[in-house]
């Protein structure tokens, strides 16, 4: 039995976000969604609001997303936290690659992509993340 | 033997030694004239210095003639003023008679001499013809001349005859000169050639040189290797190539980039829409999600925005190879406007309650434009507007002004003003650029209606092949404008049909 794992959804197209998320949850996962690289942030780190920051097993962060990148959203993630992270793009240079694994991502998957080997990705991360904790 | 340089060299070789040789040949024959007039200059002055001494010679003949009744003193006195003048150095004398036979001589090149009298010449001159053995073989020396010899009663009684022998000295002289002439003469003629050629070769490797770099550039240019370049030194027409080569091979690198970042954008603009379309597909396909009518119209609505999208894409890979055809016609620009308001569900009309504030003078000349290609570009334009500048109500009316402007010909600037969050200044100019996104998900966010992110792109293509601009720039108070010029129509230009509604 997979024990359940908090997974942050970060996509800013609400169609494939919604799409997702019903593989996260039928794979037992509590899956949050936003739609904004900023509220990625500050639900891992706790914010300038000081709400305190959320525990998550897993982050899927679209790279293109409204206000600040995908990128960057995965630097800053890095300063703070070593929660597993794939990244979801649609650019698939091998250097859109590299630098995306670079700032720390532990996988990439290109747009547009099977939410069944998205799925499998997860698994095997979190396979990973828990084998090293 | 197909190499430029040894073409080069030997045509420079040919040329020079065919030069050398004429100059050679020239200068030899000028300088052997030279000397032969020299030399024979030398000799006439002799002949007339042996006729002066002949003459003093005569005097004292003459005399002891007058005095002795006959020649008997005459070899003395001849043999007396050889020496006095000079000896072995002097010329000789001979002194025949009246008939011929010799009568005293001194220097002579033999004693056995025949003497006949010169037909046609002065009187008293002769021919004497002495025969002369040299090493076994017989030879004859000739000479004409002579001074007549006088007797008491004034009558003819002799002739004198100086004799200058050849001096075998100067004609050796003469020849080695010609001989020093001719040595110094292949010296420089060497020399002139081996310079020639040293001069020839740099000036062939300096030819060939730029060539073989200008061949080895184009071939890996032609392998792919965009960035190759030749060397620019000079500003010779050699140059002048190498730098209209670097021009070429530096647009065709811009058309690889921008044809490869085209690539890029498109499977990049294709990538997202198509993401949406198979997570929802497979989300149905494994029970998660229902098929019903919301989840398969949002569905159409992805499918729809991929065909926009490739519409988009043909547009401007059309513009961009200079494909797309223009039907050039005259148009009325605020029919058009008045058009594409409407079908956009924007009311032209003036009046309050209206998204639209229209400036355009009843008097503005006509366009000169493709019908259909300027309902896109105002199509573009007011959907940016609505969509990314989110104007179009009452509160945030869009504001179209045109004007007549002159650039060289007359021009009409249109500009179409939202009430947008604007864009950065960095971003201003790079706004129309095809895939440029300021926000990477500015199309979205107002539900449903995305953009292209081509629109601006397309659009500037089109203006830009109608021969106007398309700039984008702060508007005051927010939002951005973006003016576009198109030309005014011409006298002779087509009118258009009234512009289709819808």
């Amino acid at each position: 039995m997979v024990p359940t794992a908090r997974i942050l959804l970060v996509e800013d197209d609400p169609k494939v976000a919604r799409a997702v998320r019903l593989y996260l949850e039928a794979a037992g996962y509590e899956a949050v969604w936003v739609a904004d690289g900023r509220e990625a942030l500050d639900r891992v780190t706790g914010g300038p609001a000081g709400k305190g920051a959320e525990p998550f097993d897993l982050v899927v962060l679209d790279l293109m997303l409204p206000g600040l990148d995908g990128y960057s959203v995965c630097r800053r993630l890095r300063e703070v936290s070593r929660v597993p992270i794939i990244m979801l793009t649609a650019r698939t240079t091998e250097d859109d690659r590299v630098r995306g694994l670079d700032l720390g991502a532990d996988d990439y998957v290109a747009k547009p992509f099977s939410p069944r080997e998205l799925m499998a990705r997860i698994r095997a991360v979190l396979r990973r993340a828990e084998r090293e904790p | 033997m197909s190499s430029l340089r040894l073409k080069i060299f030997l045509a420079m070789g040919a040329l020079v030694v065919a030069v050398v040789a004429l100059l050679g040949f020239l200068s030899r024959d000028v300088t052997r004239s030279g000397l032969n007039q020299i030399v024979e200059l030398a000799e006439a002055q002799g002949a007339e210095a042996d006729r002066a001494l002949a003459r003093a010679v005569r005097q004292d003949l003459e005399q002891a003639r007058r005095r002795d009744g006959d020649f008997r003193s005459a070899a003395k006195i001849l043999q007396a003023f050889h020496q006095a003048t000079g000896g072995e150095e002097a010329p000789g004398m001979a002194l025949f008679d009246e008939k011929g036979a010799l009568v005293a001589g001194v220097g002579m090149p033999s004693d056995r001499v025949k003497v006949e009298p010169l037909e046609g010449a002065e009187a008293g001159m002769i021919e004497a013809r002495w025969t002369v053995t040299e090493g076994g073989r017989v030879e004859a020396i000739v000479l004409r001349g002579g001074l007549p010899v006088r007797g008491g009663d004034g009558h003819q009684v002799a002739t004198l005859l100086p004799i200058r022998r050849p001096s075998p000295e100067r004609v050796a002289d003469r020849t080695e000169t010609l001989v020093r002439v001719d040595r110094r003469l292949v010296a420089a003629a060497v020399g002139v050639t081996v310079l020639a050629l040293l001069l020839g070769g740099l000036l062939a490797r300096r030819i060939v040189r730029p060539v073989e770099a200008l061949a080895h550039a184009a071939h890996s240019l032609g392998r792919g290797n965009l960035g190759s370049r030749v060397p620019v030194r000079s500003h010779d027409e050699l140059g002048r190539l190498g730098r209209a080569f670097n021009d070429m091979a530096s647009a065709l690198e811009r058309a690889e980039t921008l044809r490869r970042q085209m690539v890029a954008g498109i499977a990049h603009e294709l990538r997202t829409p198509l993401a949406a379309l198979r997570a929802q597909l497979e989300a149905i396909q494994d029970g998660l999600a229902a098929p019903t009518p919301e989840a398969v119209a949002s569905l159409v609505e992805d499918a729809v925005h991929l065909g926009h999208l490739v519409d988009d894409l043909q547009d401007l890979a059309l513009a961009d190879a200079g494909r797309l055809v223009l039907d050039r016609r005259s148009v009325d620009l605020g029919d058009e406007v008045r058009g594409a308001a409407r079908s956009l569900g924007l009311a032209p009309e003036a009046g309050s309650g209206s998204g639209l504030e229209l400036d355009l003078p009843s008097r503005l000349p006509r366009v000169e434009a493709d019908p259909r290609r300027l309902r896109q570009v105002l199509h573009n334009l007011l959907d940016n507007a609505l969509h990314h500048g989110a104007s179009g109500t009452p509160e945030r009316p869009i504001r179209i002004a045109a004007r007549t402007v002159d650039r060289g010909r007359q021009m009409i600037r249109l500009t179409v003003r939202d009430h947008g969050p604007g864009i950065p200044e960095r971003d201003l100019a790079r706004v129309a650029e095809r895939f440029y996104r300021v926000d990477p998900s500015r199309g979205r966010a107002s539900g449903g209606q995305r953009g292209t992110g081509l629109g601006l792109a397309i659009t500037r293509a089109l203006v830009e092949l109608h021969g106007g601009t398309l700039h984008v720039a702060d508007a005051d108070g927010g939002g951005i404008e973006v003016a576009v010029t198109l030309p005014a129509a011409q006298a002779g230009d087509r009118p258009a049909r009234a512009p289709s509604r819808g």
